[in-house]
């Protein structure tokens, strides 16, 4: 790792195509910190696992028509709309599994999860044995590898980061009533099922927008990570998400520029124990929730409580 | 036939005052219904009950009037208009297993929500928001756990929080699924005083209840569902030994 390139890369002074990449990923960690603090309040973290592994089919097989039609395979203007029907479908496939079968949900999500993502490495197996060049760099939509975006993909990224947290903003308050109480929401004629639907599509997004540069099997840490961190520290709905958003954000920015110093290294497991590690510090340390302060604020309690029962 | 549909949102006038007016009512699930040909009027500053056994329809009649079912006929009316243009003035206090208690929010954020609706999707509470939210909080006496997470407040202090929450959105017709389940006697008690003081202001409540032996201390009208045609009327009438037995299939302790 170099450590003058990575000091650069965070002032921004790694070259035009860095600062792409660091303000897409810094804006795609706060959109889906934002989404994914509405999942985690809704208990659908999951989702995003699912959507994550789901695109992988998609992806490929938008891979294998571009280039069957002599297109340049690797363009997210196929990839993308290919990753984003494969998500759709297995949507679809779970909800239709979850009305006609007597399965729970845990079950359908997990069978439905490992179907897609066992097509979706199928079909990148094959992708990897065609000759030629075609094939090089498609397994970094498994892991990621930020620094390897090009410019025009990052202003992608970008922009569908911006989508999702500009709805994900305009429609917190709603979510967050549904979540906390469906029947008022009902009642407040706030339509649970459109918001649920929301929700599914801003994990989608979110999902999509992470596979270039974090990859399909870690997405889900991008959304969970920061919105767990942040439940330790916060009792409020809405401060939680402000948390999350920040989080998200300083961890994709520090991604990017990690990324851009050590590019050998996948970035979104560069990501994640990045995430794991605030995660783990917060759980140590935060100060309501925190594992450290809860003990010696038990303690004390217990002490008091002994010295009481203890007079005469 | 564009005649026809727009009759179905015209206020009728002689059901513009009455907060809630129910006729013949069928719902059910599946091809099994629950009830038949209901009709219930309740008017402003009336406290009452609905009582029944399990699978009488309690929750299949608040069901249809919040628009969770569709009855398969019948007519509901809030202040003469269909519920899609009355939510305003209705407010909802959910029964205590359907809320996460486990999210995070103080007493105060909850009660915010009341006021969510009338600040659609662009609008930030603004003071006057902010001015309901408090009033509310202390109309119900719980200025002093305003910033206390929900889920550590006790069962009764819960419930007001709902009422607040009910209050602030300006609500004039509050339906209630089983605001006193697992409350001690004292909290109870307090609760009722409370509910009882909001709709002598003019304000209306229907309450669903499962407590028998309660209701003709708390509610000066009930409907009982269950056994024979179910029918709104005072509590004597309602709890006379052989409309419960006929409701409840046994005999019961007076």
């Amino acid at each position: 790792m170099d450590f003058e390139l990575f000091w650069r890369a965070l002032c921004l002074d790694a070259g035009p195509n860095h600062a792409w990449v660091a303000a897409a990923l810094c804006f795609l960690g706060a959109a889906a910190g934002q989404v994914g603090s509405f999942a985690l309040l809704r208990r659908r973290a999951l989702l995003v696992d699912v959507l994550g592994h789901a695109t992988l089919p998609g992806v490929a097989a938008a891979f294998l028509l571009a280039l069957a039609l002599g297109l340049e395979p690797r363009s997210l203007a196929w990839l993308w709309p290919g990753g984003a029907l494969s998500a759709a479908l297995a949507t679809y496939a779970a909800d239709w599994l979850l009305a006609r079968t007597r399965l729970e949900p845990d079950a359908v999500l997990g069978a439905v999860l490992a179907s897609f993502f066992g097509l979706g490495l199928l079909l990148l197996s094959h992708i990897q044995t065609l000759p030629g060049a075609a094939s090089a760099g498609l397994d970094r939509l498994l892991f990621g590898q930020a620094a390897a975006l090009q410019r025009s993909d990052a202003v992608a990224l970008l922009a569908l980061a911006l989508l999702a947290g500009a709805l994900a903003s305009l429609y917190g308050r709603r979510l967050r009533t549904l979540a906390f109480d469906p029947g008022f929401a009902r009642l407040a004629g706030f339509r649970p099922e459109r918001l649920d639907r929301l929700l599914h599509a801003l994990l989608g997004l979110v999902a999509l927008a992470a596979l270039p540069a974090v990859g399909a099997v870690l997405a889900v840490a991008l959304v969970v990570l920061p919105a767990a961190t942040a439940r330790l520290w916060s009792d409020s709905a809405r401060r939680m998400t402000h948390i999350a958003t920040g989080l998200g954000a300083a961890a994709g920015y520090l991604g990017a520029a990690l990324s851009r110093a050590a590019p050998e290294l996948s970035t979104g497991p560069l990501l994640v124990c990045l995430l794991g590690l605030a995660f783990a510090g917060s759980l140590a340390v935060a100060p309501r929730h925190g594992l450290l302060w809860r003990g010696l604020r038990r303690r004390a309690a217990l002490e008091r409580w002994r010295a009481e029962r203890a007079l005469p | 036939m564009i005649w026809l549909r727009s009759d179905a949102g015209r206020v009728d006038p002689a059901l513009a005052q009455v907060p809630l007016s129910v006729t013949g009512l069928t719902a059910g699930y599946g091809d099994r219904p629950v009830l038949a040909d209901l009709d219930l009027t309740l008017g402003r500053g009336e406290l009452s009950a609905v009582i029944g056994p399990n699978g009488a329809g309690k929750s299949t009649l608040l069901k249809s009037l919040l628009g969770l079912t569709r009855p398969w006929s019948g007519r509901v009316r809030f202040f003469g208009l269909p519920l899609e243009q009355a939510r305003a003035r209705i407010s909802y206090v959910p029964q205590r297993e359907e809320v996460d208690w486990g999210y995070p929010a103080s007493a105060r954020e909850v009660v915010e929500m009341g006021r969510y609706p009338r600040a659609g999707l662009w609008r930030r509470l603004d003071a006057k928001d902010r001015a309901a939210v408090d009033q509310a909080l202390e109309r119900v006496g719980l200025e002093a756990q305003a910033d206390a997470p929900i889920g550590r407040l006790s069962g009764g202090q819960q419930q007001r929080v709902f009422l607040a929450r009910a209050l602030c959105s300006g609500a004039e017709l509050f339906l209630l699924d089983e605001p006193f389940a697992g409350l001690d006697a004292r909290s109870e008690a307090g609760l009722h005083t409370l509910l009882a003081e909001l709709v002598a202001e003019g304000r209306s409540a229907l309450v669903v209840h499962h407590d028998l032996s309660s209701v003709a201390e708390r509610f000066q009208r009930a409907l009982l569902l269950g056994g024979g045609p179910p029918r709104l009327g005072p509590v004597a009438e309602v709890l006379a030994a052989e409309a419960l037995e006929r409701a409840y299939g046994t005999r019961l302790a007076p």
